[in-house]
């Protein structure tokens, strides 16, 4: 059985790597204040074998492309969307992380990443079957 | 004692100060929960943020709040620190079925006045011709409640167009660049928007503003809340003004449920106060004021309590509201605004002509500045990183016009009560003549924000109850099958008065709370007019 704390919880590298693909400055005070969210959020949460499949995909910026569009249409109550949404929570309440999203402001930027999700939802099931297929006996 | 005051709402404690003020011996019972609210003094929004734990916890929530899942955040949701608003569970202590209409209720002190957005605008004659008012009593009442709240006097076309009075005394908020930019544009084809019967100008406000340029200065830092009372909340000025009467008595804890009566007169009060159940006897008029649903429900079960089989007329009434984001592309390299007020701070009208219904429609003009946004960010149709850099991109340039829709008394909606449960049930169908009054209304503002060089993007409809204006649940009318007099008073119970919207026979779409107010002040102006 997977231990329930780590479901929820993350490490910093896991952190690190949701924070960088939301394009966010990490900081150990957010890092440990969203860790105590997500305690909290662990004894009322019930997760199911997608959320511990979803965890065990390595945290690569293209498998969290792929994922971030995976819980946004299709499982929607993930706790990796919850981890999502409460770091951007939490960077927002930086100042520095504000001032950041303020200053990065550029709106060729937007063309870019909505190629990128037109890309994702085109190549969404070859990536699902892959994954599907590399992490075939975790999900046995 | 004199009177029972029930509900410490904008009415509640508007119709207390009203009887104080007429010399009389008050109660104010309520159930009269409270916030606790912590409050921050800081130069803007953005500098709060500088302190991190107090940052977070303010719109996350400290170590004991739950940060709301991303699947069903809801309005009032963030912060999770602010609990005014009833829960689900709580609320299923009361109604067993809702119908999908969006119910929101407090048990706090204050109740939802905790929350309002401080938009007023007083109703004209045309608003309640229909009413059977004493129509110059009640807008004697209207002038008091409007220039003893502090509310933006503002002069402009919607005075003109729309007849609306000249009242208030408090100075308008300060517009930002969007708003001046939508300003100046309707200046400039002034022409083809008093053809299209539109008006556009400053927000009516019950905001304290002097002395500051951002309002916000002296709230302390807040979200859909104003613990320092630039808004108006009823629960500082007026609750402090009734307190320095000798003869006012303030009772918290106390739910009432429903009225005994002998010989048509109250006699007791049920009520549940820690826990236990008192039936205790009165000898008091009772004011009721608990918001138009509760009011309705203690009403309701004290007919079944009390076997009163008599057949009246029974409603609920709400704005239906309806949201058109739209993008002013004249605003996209535009700075971010520190300004702190979250508010709309424009308004507009049209006069939408002939029709069944009311014919003017309240406009309100929201652009964002200082507010929490990853729940915007969270409701875009795109990935999350996708939402959140399309969403910083353009938010400067992002607009907001929320419409509402008058609405009438209709037999199918209303309060029903279950005897099994003794719970009620919310009955409310949206009738085709509203959705078609929705589509009429909703092309012709999209063309409004295209000629204030807008461009309309998606409209949200809210399920019924969104609007937070309920009224009618005691209506009142001349007949004999409306339960309520032209002066608030229980046609078949002499020592009960309904004083809020639960007794309006009919809902203008113009904001409720400090008109709800008004006529409660007119209800304790006739108690005293000895009629």
């Amino acid at each position: 059985m997977q231990n329930v704390k780590n479901i929820f919880q993350l490490d910093y590298g896991e952190y690190e790597r949701l924070s960088s693909y939301l394009k966010l400055e990490i900081k150990e005070e957010i890092f440990n204040i969203l860790n105590k969210k997500l305690l909290l959020f662990s004894r009322y949460k019930n997760f199911s074998r997608l959320d511990i499949f979803i965890k065990k995909i390595k945290k690569n910026i293209i498998n969290i492309y792929y994922l971030d569009f995976f819980i946004k249409f299709f499982f929607k109550k993930s706790i990796l969307r919850y981890q999502l949404n409460l770091i951007l929570a939490l960077h927002e309440s930086d100042y520095d992380n504000f001032q950041i999203i303020l200053k990065n402001r550029n709106i060729y930027i937007v063309f870019y990443e909505l190629l990128m999700f037109v890309f994702v939802l085109i190549s969404f099931p070859i990536w699902f079957l892959i994954i599907i297929f590399l992490n075939i006996f975790r999900l046995l | 004692m004199d009177f029972i005051v029930i509900g410490s709402g904008i009415t509640g404690l508007n119709t207390a100060l009203a009887l104080l003020e007429k010399g009389s011996n008050v109660e104010l019972w309520d159930i009269g929960f409270t916030e606790n609210l912590k409050t921050y003094n800081n130069d803007n929004f953005i500098d709060f943020k500088k302190n991190l734990k107090l940052s977070s916890e303010t719109l996350i929530g400290d170590d004991s709040k739950l940060f709301p899942e991303p699947v069903n955040q809801n309005l009032f949701d963030i912060p999770p620190q602010r609990d005014f608003v009833l829960k689900d569970d709580d609320l299923n202590k009361i109604f067993n079925n809702l119908n999908n209409f969006n119910i929101f209720q407090s048990d706090t002190f204050g109740g939802l006045a905790n929350g309002w957005g401080a938009n007023t605008l007083p109703y004209n004659l045309e608003d309640i011709q229909d009413w059977n008012l004493d129509n110059q009593s009640f807008f004697l009442a209207q002038f008091d409640i409007f220039n003893t709240i502090p509310v933006s006097k503002v002069s402009d076309d919607i005075n003109t167009l729309f007849n609306v009075k000249l009242l208030g005394t408090e100075k308008s908020i300060k517009l930002d660049k969007r708003d001046l930019f939508l300003m100046s544009r309707f200046r400039k084809n002034k022409k083809y928007f008093i053809d299209k019967k539109f008006g556009l100008g400053k927000a009516r406000l019950a905001i304290k503003n002097s002395g500051t340029v951002d309002s916000c200065n002296l709230s302390a830092r807040c979200l859909w809340g104003c613990p320092n009372n630039a808004i108006y909340n009823p629960i500082h000025s007026t609750f402090n003004k009734c307190s320095k009467f000798k003869n006012f008595r303030y009772f918290s804890g106390r739910k009432v449920l429903s009225f005994d009566l002998e010989d048509k007169i109250i006699k007791k009060i049920n009520y549940i106060e820690n826990q236990t159940l008192i039936s205790k006897s009165v000898i008091a008029k009772i004011c009721l004021s608990a918001g138009a649903v509760q009011s309705g429900i203690i009403f309701n079960r004290t007919l079944k309590k009390n076997k009163i089989e008599k057949k009246i007329i029974t409603g609920l009434l709400d704005t239906k509201k309806i949201k058109i984001a739209y993008l002013i592309p004249a605003m996209l390299k535009k700075k971010f605004e520190k300004q702190s007020i979250q508010f709309n701070r424009l308004i507009g009208g049209i006069n939408i002509g002939d029709n069944n219904l009311k014919k003017y429609i309240h406009l309100e003009f929201l652009h964002l500045n200082s507010l929490f946004y990853q729940p915007l960010v969270n409701s875009l149709p795109f990935s999350l990183r996708l939402s959140k850099d399309i969403f910083y991109n353009i938010f400067t340039a992002l607009g907001v016009c929320t419409y509402f829709l008058p609405d009438e008394i209709k037999n199918t909606n209303n309060l029903s009560y279950d005897n099994n449960s003794d719970k009620f049930n919310i009955n409310y169908i949206e009738g085709d003549e509203k959705l078609k009054l929705d589509k009429l209304v909703e092309k012709k503002i999209k063309n409004i924000i295209f000629k204030l060089s807008a461009i309309p993007l998606k409209t949200i409809r809210y399920n019924s109850g969104a609007a937070i204006h309920y009224a009618g649940t005691i209506p009142m009318g001349a007949s004999d099958d409306y339960p309520v007099d032209r002066f608030g008073r229980v046609k078949f119970i002499q020592n009960l008065y309904i004083c809020d919207s639960s007794a309006f026979p009919s809902l203008p779409s113009k904001p409720i709370s400090l008109n709800a107010a008004s006529f409660a002040r007119y209800v304790v102006n006739n108690i005293y007019a000895k009629r």
